[in-house]
């Protein structure tokens, strides 16, 4: 039997954590283990629980949503950050993703979207709009090209490398088993492997990470359709 | 002496002395018929012509009376021409007669000399007197300035003793005058102020003059500082040499508490102005926008309840009531993120600035963008005046420029941070001066001059119509931040 993903919510308001937990109980594949009222509490039960998704409000009181994530990313990389925002500025969200965040999602997001958020992040898929990770990766920490540790340069396979670059353009997951001409259980596979190896819980955060250490140039990312100014 | 009365006694003197030269000589003349007949008169008995004589002499006396000492030497030789030749030539006794007139003339010229001598000395008397006077009223004028004069003035020694002091500085200092006349100025000083009026000494000493004043700092009597607008002056000996210096304070500690009060109440409103937008901003987003999020999420998970039993009609009733919910909760968001953009407390200046442009970008349909150094991590406060004061720029920019393109560029440089707002629209005159728009109102630019100035920066609006509009922003960067009000 498919194990459910683990879900932790973390939001300050009760009732409206209240009503999160319902949107994803309803759902037959995930279950709520539990709910955290603020930062503090967030990072403390992550590290407990070792949740697959954590389900955050970026704004709560005493606690910096932000600085929570960096916390939870340290003590459990495993686990990928769901935050919920209240704004969806770029320049916002940004900061959310190099904290080390899987994905972002309105506040006011319908039930249906928050649900299909967290099943994408477990598939290894993006959440992210591809313009908005060329805006991460322009503005985020970038390394230059060139002086690659050989340890990292070592540390993906020539195919996950290959994946990874891919995975770089926006690709989905389908779309980059047409490409390369493997199924689609491949490729998740493969993400799965890359995660690991990169101690990520999400794509938006190996891509992050690959760029941090230089595995990724702005090259790589330049998309088709994202050329225009 | 008016000219016409001059010119009356010159024809009064010339015709008395024509006539008595032809009386004078009427024996000679006796072929003129009306001559001869005004020649026979002759009186007391006095011929030999001396009554002509004496009559030549009245004559030089009063042409040098009337008409000055010239005119007297002139007639006196004139007279002499006349009359010596008579008495030499053709009087029967040459010698006396010539004695005589001789005589004559000399007191003539005697009294003409005499008349002259008393002019002068009256004349030299009346210059003594003009000038003493004026000496007087001059001294008096002064005096009563030196005493009187709202502001204080003293006069010191070289070494800083006092040597005069006016009424005014009683009251500055709390010494009464006599007390402080012999006291050395150093007695009233404090270390800082010792070293600025040291350092005003050797200036004024070098021969550099001062024409500005200074501010300066007194002790008084009850141990309390005084505020001063100080000027000096150097007061120099006939050789040029400075032998004393010439004080003029006035006290401004008033002035500038008032100043800095009022600066103070204006931080103070600013400050409890941000509290109350934070606060609102806080209570928006908090209290009301999560009902209504709350509201629009258990609608949300009604509609979608799979085994729900709400027909059909109904559900599509409560999706538009969840839109509703839906749109109100954005304006909420839209008003509290006005309010107090939490933008900028999570993320920065920089990004504030960010979003800020884009929305206007978005908004006008204009070309943004927002260039910025690498910042460390700067203090709220200065994040906070530096985005409001972008904030109002925008919203001039909206409301007034036209612009096509706005641009943003922040600097730090040697811990001045700079942020330049310029954008392409149609400008304006400025007399260049802020204050002046600050006087007449416009643009918001006193909040943003007040922003400015109470976390120790400036700021400067540069324009021209037709060529845009650049604000410069510009603040110190502390590490530690001192109190915010900097006594400058």
């Amino acid at each position: 039997m498919k194990m459910k993903t683990r879900i932790l919510i973390a939001d300050d308001h009760p009732l409206l954590r209240e009503a999160l937990s319902q949107v994803f109980s309803n759902q037959k594949d995930m279950e709520i283990v539990g709910q955290a009222s603020n930062g503090e509490e967030a990072v403390s039960l992550t590290s407990q629980l070792k949740p697959d998704i954590l389900v955050m409000d970026i704004m709560m009181p005493k606690f910096d949503g932000l600085e929570a994530s960096r916390q939870i990313k340290k003590i459990a990389p495993n686990t990928a950050i769901l935050i919920l925002t209240a704004y969806d500025d770029d320049n916002y969200v940004l900061g959310l993703l190099e904290a080390g965040a899987a994905g972002y999602l309105l506040k006011s997001a319908r039930g249906q979207d928050l649900v299909e958020a967290v099943r994408a992040i477990r598939a290894g898929e993006s959440v992210l709009h591809p313009k908005i990770i060329e805006k991460l990766l322009k503005q985020a920490m970038i390394k230059p090209a060139g002086a690659v540790d050989r340890k990292i340069r070592d540390l993906l396979s020539a195919r996950e490398m290959e994946m990874m670059k891919l995975l770089a353009t926006g690709m989905s997951n389908k779309e980059i088993a047409d490409k390369l001409y493997l199924s689609l259980r491949t490729v998740k596979a493969h993400m799965s492997n890359i995660f690991t190896k990169m101690t990520v819980a999400s794509r938006s955060e190996a891509l992050v990470e690959a760029l941090r250490k230089g595995l990724l140039t702005l090259e790589d990312i330049k998309h088709g359709d994202s050329l225009e100014e | 002496m008016s000219n016409r009365w001059r010119t009356f006694h010159i024809c009064v003197l010339i015709l008395i002395f024509l006539l008595l030269t032809l009386f004078y000589y009427n024996d000679r003349l006796a072929g003129i018929p009306i001559i001869s007949q005004l020649a026979t008169v002759s009186f007391l008995g006095l011929s030999n012509y001396a009554i002509e004589r004496i009559i030549f002499v009245l004559l030089i006396v009063y042409a040098g009376w009337s008409l000055g000492i010239r005119f007297g030497i002139a007639t006196l030789v004139a007279s002499a021409l006349v009359i010596l030749p008579r008495a030499i030539l053709i009087s029967l006794d040459p010698v006396e007669a010539t004695i005589d007139c001789v005589a004559g003339l000399t007191i003539g010229g005697l009294s003409i000399s005499l008349i002259q001598l008393r002019r002068g000395w009256h004349q030299q008397r009346q210059k003594l007197r003009g000038i003493r006077v004026a000496l007087r009223t001059s001294q008096e004028s002064y005096e009563e300035l030196f005493t009187n004069a709202s502001d204080a003035i003293w006069v010191h020694d070289l070494n800083g003793k006092i040597i005069i002091a006016n009424k005014a500085c009683e009251k500055l200092s709390g010494y009464p005058i006599d007390e402080g006349i012999g006291k050395s100025v150093s007695e009233f000083m404090s270390p800082d102020a010792l070293s600025i009026a040291r350092e005003v000494k050797n200036k004024l000493m070098k021969g550099q003059a001062i024409d500005q004043r200074y501010d300066q700092r007194l002790i008084k009597k009850d141990g309390s500082e005084a505020m001063l607008e100080l000027f000096t002056r150097t007061i120099r000996d006939d050789d040029g040499k400075p032998i004393a210096f010439q004080n003029i304070a006035r006290d401004v500690t008033e002035e500038r508490r008032l100043r800095d009060n009022l600066r103070f109440q204006i931080h103070k409103t600013l400050m409890a102005q941000e509290e109350e937008r934070k606060r609102i901003a806080r209570e928006l987003h908090d209290d009301i926008a999560q009902s209504i999020l709350l509201l629009s999420r258990q609608l949300d998970i009604l509609i979608s309840k799979s085994d729900s039993k709400i027909p059909k009609t109904a559900i599509i009733e409560l999706e538009h009531i969840e839109n509703i919910a839906n749109d109100a909760y954005k304006s909420l968001q839209r008003y509290a993120r006005d309010l107090r953009p939490s933008i900028l407390d999570q993320m920065g200046l920089v990004a504030a600035l960010n979003w800020l442009t884009e929305e206007l970008g978005k908004e006008l349909g204009i070309k943004t963008s927002v260039k910025s150094d690498k910042l460390p991590q700067l203090p709220s406060e200065i994040e906070l005046a530096m985005f409001r004061i972008a904030q109002e720029t925008l919203n001039n920019i909206r409301k007034h420029a036209r612009a096509s393109a706005v641009h943003i560029t922040v600097q730090l440089s040697s811990n001045n941070l700079k942020m330049s707002i310029t954008d392409n629209g149609k400008g304006f005159s400025t007399s260049g001066l802020t204050g002046d728009l600050a006087r007449e109102g416009k643009l918001g630019v006193l909040g943003m001059e007040e922003r400015a100035r109470l976390i120790g920066g400036n700021l400067q609006i540069k324009s021209e119509p037709g060529k845009g509009t650049t604000v410069i922003a510009r603040a110190p960067i502390w590490t530690r931040q001192k109190g915010l009000i900097p006594f400058i």
